[in-house]
């Protein structure tokens, strides 16, 4: 089972090949556990920044978009910091504002303006997702 | 085993060898761990200190959202109409929130503005006087809340109506495409001269974290909720016109 080699004038005993490899896949296990345990943890660090910034962009965007939605265009870019977003907004629901409740007429009482319920998709280099959104209107 | 028997121990070479590796080694991966520690000390704070802001930053927006048609008397010309508390200028904003950032159950005067180079919210509490005259308190900004560090520029842009009439006809107008077609952008916008309040601002800022930073852009648009036409309706047709 054991290797001899002739090395100069004294001859010398190594390790077997069990030894050797057994050894060898216990150092490397070692090695392996723990950079993957700072690997982990830079990796979780990073995931944290990329979704708080995920997080902040997506509630500036928001109000970005409820602007141009105000204003009527239902699609197009809207810059947030220096990030650059482009949305489409599709048109759900579209019902009148109540005003009040009227005994004469039997009904409700409208013409202030419509709410309007959108779907929003909006995208960008990092960032990429849709949501829902209702916009007080005026326009018929 | 007969081979550990048979061997008479290390020779020097193989104990200077086996050291001088192990040494190497061992400050290696030393350096490396503090290396490890230092810069995920560095990140974590870096983290923190952005997740600070965003969350400041996002209540003061709140606070802005807030902002009140808080009418006040004019001080020279007492027969005229009564116009919103708001002064809007190119790099500051005064005017009043329905809740005070530190204390939520009062109503506060508010001032955003840069001061020494920092982007800062300041407010001060309506709590034993009243604002009477559209001009900024003094002693506003003896405490402050910091924004943003390292401003190198700051502007606000004001969206509103230009005055309340263009509001009240556009109010009435069935015709018109949409609400947002007879608002635009200013530069300044004064509650005396528009008697009323913006329906939105955009806050731009240039800004380092750090002196020796790369410079960072800020482009954020706030709503103010509280530029509804039928408030300032209500008010004006409220017990006040009745008492005349």
């Amino acid at each position: 089972m054991t290797l001899h080699y002739k090395a100069s004038a004294r001859k010398q005993q190594g390790m077997t090949l069990i030894e050797v490899l057994i050894s060898s896949v216990i150092l490397f296990m070692a090695i392996g556990l723990v950079s993957s345990v700072f690997q982990q943890s830079l990796m979780l660090q990073s995931r944290l920044k990329k979704e708080q910034f995920r997080h902040e962009m997506l509630y500036w965007t928001k109000n970005a978009v409820q602007f141009e939605l105000e204003k009527g265009s239902v699609g197009g870019d809207v810059v947030v910091d220096d990030l650059k977003v482009s949305y489409i907004a599709e048109e759900i629901a579209k019902n009148a504002f109540v005003d009040s409740y009227s005994n004469e007429s039997e009904g409700t009482v409208t013409g202030r303006g419509y709410m309007v319920l959108y779907r929003i998709q909006i995208s960008s280099e990092s960032l990429s997702t849709s949501y829902q959104q209702s916009i007080w209107t005026n326009s018929l | 085993m007969i081979s550990l028997r048979k061997s008479a121990g290390f020779t020097l070479i193989e104990m200077l060898v086996s050291m001088t590796i192990m040494v190497t080694v061992i400050s290696l991966s030393s350096y490396t761990y503090r290396y490890f520690v230092e810069l995920s000390t560095k990140q974590n704070s870096a983290r923190e200190t952005a997740q600070l802001r965003m969350q400041k930053f996002e209540r003061v927006a709140d606070k802005i959202s807030g902002i009140l048609d808080y009418y006040i008397d004019p001080k020279y010309r007492k027969a005229a109409q009564r116009f919103p508390l708001f002064i809007g200028e190119r790099n500051a904003m005064y005017a009043v929130v329905s809740s005070a950032y530190y204390a939520s159950s009062n109503a506060a005067l508010i001032w955003v503005g840069v001061r020494d180079k920092k982007l800062v919210y300041c407010e001060k509490e309506i709590l034993g006087f009243l604002p009477t005259e559209d001009i900024v308190e003094p002693g506003i900004c003896t405490e402050y809340l910091e924004l943003l560090p390292n401003v190198e520029s700051f502007n606000i842009q004001y969206f509103g109506w230009a005055s309340y009439a263009d509001q009240q006809l556009a109010n009435a107008s069935q015709n018109l495409q949409n609400l947002g077609q007879l608002q635009k952008w200013f530069a300044t916008y004064k509650g005396r001269e528009t008697g009323m309040i913006p329906s939105w601002v955009e806050l731009t800022a240039s800004y380092r974290e750090k002196d020796d930073a790369e410079q960072k852009t800020l482009r954020r648009k706030i709503k103010l909720y509280n530029q509804d036409p039928s408030r300032k309706w209500f008010y004006l047709s409220g017990s006040e016109d009745e008492a005349r």
